[in-house]
């Protein structure tokens, strides 16, 4: 009986393949990781220390949280979380709300107009609004300095309606059938079949959304004009550029400036935590997400 | 005295003062159409004429007059064409300039853009209530991050949603911004032009070149914030100078490139530069104010001066010579910023502001290196365009409220030393600052509460007053100042309209810095320049001369 072949990829690699690939993996993870390491040592870092390093430091001579006092000194950043928190929490659910009945309903044969309105979907891929388009639509509907300006225009995105659409549409017709004939509303099916059979789908386009609604600088630099209104990502940003200004920037007589590069980093930190907090929780449900719909079979 | 280069190629040198009136609208067949008349318009001081302004049909609008304001008594005096005033600390109990109240209680939204993080909330804020109590009014500022206002002006335009109050950086080149103007704003110039200004003596304490801005169309739109009108500066890092034995006052290119050459230290990492000098360099060369008027009252763009191309030459010379630092192309400004403090870098080009933010470091000694010509002859100076923003009224025909924008601007205008501009400095003491050894100095909370906007808003002539900064810096500013002042250049185009500019300005600009850059680096022949500036000329720029050349007809 002849030994059975394998696959290169399932073979036992020679020692120095496994050499070669060690090498290349620890690279690869230094530069992923290298930026990270600069950006916390640098938000930890003193002016001094940052001069004598020529902006960025890769290991700070001596901590300091100067930084990030400078940024919790005061209610603004701590307002601003909580802002960001709260439109993230409240957007997600929203998005996904909407998102999963229109993919449940688009993805049901027989729903009313549903060839014409996956249509109508599809083809908001294709052509964008335009930002003063949606300017004027947020004006007309009054939702001008509030938070729902946040929301409702991009609440609902025909990517991820297709994605969650292609899974419930991988879910096997007997089991619509089954509880059809056990007397389920479209609704019990949707909240006790669907909705736990697409976890993966759902969580993936959980965490594309509440990524976005987390991130997102543009829409309330439009639609906001208090900037006790402000998310955390918009007040990052004026963080960010105060300190690539001077030829117009105002002076405060008798002060130093602060170490612009340690508190822009710091708000880095801040601002990426939450995300990277939630990661791994989501991780399981990722790869089987991200391939929906990848290989059809 | 103004002076004005270009002999080398037919060029005048006339004054500006006449032509800023007509920025914006005076273009085309109205400019053709109307010439004659404004000429004469212009030719009188008092107030108007019976010439149509930009085409609106009014006449044009005069200069507000120049009635400097009582102020304290410097320690360094400075002078009517620029040379900022020294004081050596700010003068307590200043008097109130601002008579009469100055709102009634109610709201007074306005829109300014901004370079820090947003101001607490007006609960939270003590400068913010202490200046709503001193105005009686309730302040709302709409402040938008100086990245972002260019996406939100126009979205705010669009949307017809332009506060009460708006104010508009020059440099931001608004778009159509005379049109815009017409439709949106209020002509302020029946309260404003001529002596009708004295009513609100602070805005009357505004020079003539920080009200050359606010002329749309020939008309009063707006009330400038007074820029110095230094453009950017040459600092020098003393203690690399003084090691090196080199003067940081050269007299001409040879000894600029030999201080170059004993500052460089490659080996050391220290280099004469971090960032590229091209206006520096091309002052160096004579070279004028990006635009030059012909007699012939034709405009030329500085890019086909002589020495444009020669001075670009020279200077990728020294690139290559190794007094750049290896990063030049890719430093960003925080990175040169921290090279210069901690003498890696010998000299820093920046603008006119930057010697306020260096000199609060008390470690720091710098100075600035004078304008030198080439070879030794007069040098040129390119000065600003002397406001840094205007700002302007929506649109009304109500006269209680344009009086009380127009007194809220006023209070805002106060001078330097007066109560007024003592409590916009430094806010609530106890809250806002406290006195150090008889001087108030700013506390972490004066600080953080600060940032509302009103410093970029409206105001005369600056000055140089840093009590708690390193000594002497400011005696050394006022130094450099008046050693420029024989050799300023302006921009004969700095206040006329040209749509082409206007539009395209930007873009095509871009194609010849990106061309700087090549022969800079070495990649591209010096020669490359010559195609960038034709490109230059032929997709808009020929256009822009054009459009200037109409506009100009003071």
């Amino acid at each position: 009986m002849s030994a059975v072949e394998r696959p290169a990829w399932m073979g036992k690699p020679r020692l120095s393949t496994s050499i070669v690939r060690g090498i290349a993996l620890v690279l690869i993870c230094l530069v992923v990781i290298f930026p990270f390491v600069v950006v916390v040592s640098t938000s930890l870092a003193t002016q001094a220390d940052i001069d004598a390093n020529g902006g960025y430091v890769i290991w700070p001579a001596s901590f300091s949280l100067d930084a990030y006092h400078q940024i919790f000194n005061g209610t603004q950043v701590t307002r601003a979380i909580i802002i960001s928190i709260g439109i993230t929490a409240v957007g997600t659910a929203f998005s996904l709300f909407c998102t999963v009945l229109a993919a449940y309903g688009l993805s049901r044969k027989g729903s009313l107009f549903q060839r014409g309105l996956l249509t109508f979907v599809l083809i908001t891929l294709l052509f964008g609004p335009g930002m003063i388009p949606v300017y004027l639509m947020v004006k007309n509907l009054g939702m001008l300095n509030t938070y729902w300006a946040l929301i409702i225009p991009g609440a609902v995105s025909a990517f991820n309606i297709i994605i969650i659409r292609g899974f419930i549409q991988g879910i096997p017709g007997e089991i619509f059938d089954a509880a059809r004939i056990d007397g389920a509303s479209e609704w019990k099916v949707l909240s006790k079949i669907v909705l736990p059979l697409s976890v993966a789908a759902v969580a993936v386009v959980g965490l594309f959304l509440a990524v976005g609604y987390w991130n997102n600088y543009f829409g309330p630099l439009l639609y906001l004009n208090d900037s006790n209104m402000w998310p955390l990502q918009l007040l990052m940003r004026s963080f960010v550029l105060q300190g690539n200004v001077s030829s117009t920037a105002t002076n405060i007589p008798g002060t130093v400036p602060p170490p612009q590069q340690a508190i822009q980093m710091a708000l880095v930190v801040i601002a990426t935590l939450p995300i990277l907090c939630a990661y791994p929780f989501l991780t399981k449900h990722m790869s089987k997400g991200m391939l929906t719909g990848a290989v059809k079979g | 005295m103004t002076q004005h280069r270009g002999s080398a190629f037919g060029l005048d040198a006339q004054g500006m003062s006449r032509r800023s009136l007509l920025k914006g609208g005076l273009i085309g067949a109205a400019a053709l159409a109307f010439g004659g008349s404004i000429l004469s318009a212009c030719s009188s001081s008092g107030g108007g004429g019976t010439a149509a302004a930009g085409g609106s049909g009014l006449p044009l609008a005069a200069m507000p007059v120049n009635v400097p304001p009582l102020k304290p008594e410097p320690f360094l005096a400075g002078n009517a064409q620029g040379v900022m005033d020294v004081y050596k600390s700010f003068p307590l109990d200043g008097p109130k300039t601002v008579a009469q109240t100055v709102g009634d209680g109610s709201d007074f939204e306005f829109l300014v853009m901004t370079y820090g993080q947003p101001a607490p909330p007006l609960k939270e804020n003590a400068y913010w209530q202490l200046l709503n109590s001193e105005l009686n009014l309730n302040l709302k500022p709409i402040m938008v991050p100086y990245a972002d206002f260019p996406t939100k002006f126009p979205a705010l335009v669009a949307g017809d949603d332009l506060p009460e109050v708006v104010s508009v950086p020059m440099y931001m080149n608004v778009p159509r911004l005379p049109e815009l103007a017409a439709a949106k704003f209020t002509d302020l110039s029946e309260y404003l032009a001529g002596d009708a200004v004295k009513k609100y003596p602070n805005l009357a304490g505004i020079q003539e070149s920080a009200w050359s801005n606010s002329f749309l169309g020939g008309r009063l739109y707006g009330v400038p914030k007074s820029d110095p009108i230094f453009g950017g500066q040459l600092y020098t890092k003393t203690d690399l100078f003084e090691a090196a034995g080199v003067s940081e006052h050269p007299q001409s290119l040879e000894e600029f490139k030999a201080n170059a050459a004993a500052l460089t230290d490659s080996k050391a990492g220290v280099y004469a530069f971090g960032g590229i000098i091209t206006d520096f360099m091309l002052q160096t060369f004579g070279v004028p104010n990006k635009w030059a008027r012909s007699t012939d009252g034709t405009f030329v763009p500085h890019y086909e001066h002589e020495a444009f191309v020669p001075a670009i030459a020279a200077m990728a010379d020294m690139y290559k010579a190794g007094y750049f630092h290896p990063d030049t192309a890719t430093l960003e400004k925080t990175q040169r910023d921290a090279f210069f403090r901690t003498s890696r870098l010998a000299m820093l080009y920046d603008g006119n502001r930057a010697f306020g933010i260096i000199s609060d470091d008390h470690d720091l000694k710098f100075g600035m290196a004078r304008s030198f010509e080439k070879d030794g002859g007069t040098p040129v100076y390119w000065t600003g365009g002397g406001a840094y923003a205007i700002t302007m009224l929506s649109k009304t025909d109500d006269a209680a409220k344009i009086d009380r924008f127009l007194k809220v601007m006023d209070w805002l205008s106060a001078p330097f030393g007066s109560h007024e501009s003592f409590i916009q400095s430094y806010g609530a003491e106890g809250d806002n600052f406290d006195y150090v050894d008889g001087i108030p100095v700013l506390n972490d909370r004066g600080q953080r509460e600060q940032d509302l906007g009103f410093a970029y808003i409206a105001g005369g002539p600056q000055i140089l007053c840093n009590p708690q900064g390193a000594p002497d810096n400011d005696e050394a500013i006022h130094t450099w100042q008046t050693s420029v002042i024989p050799f300023l250049d302006d921009n004969p185009a700095q206040h006329l309209f040209s749509e082409t500019a206007n539009a395209k300005s930007g873009s095509l600009e871009q194609g010849v810095n990106d061309a700087i850059m090549s022969v800079f680096l070495g990649r591209e022949p010096a020669a490359t320049l010559e195609k960038a500036i034709k490109t230059w000329k032929t997709s808009g720029g020929d256009k822009m001369a054009t459009e200037y050349a109409e506009a100009y007809v003071g």
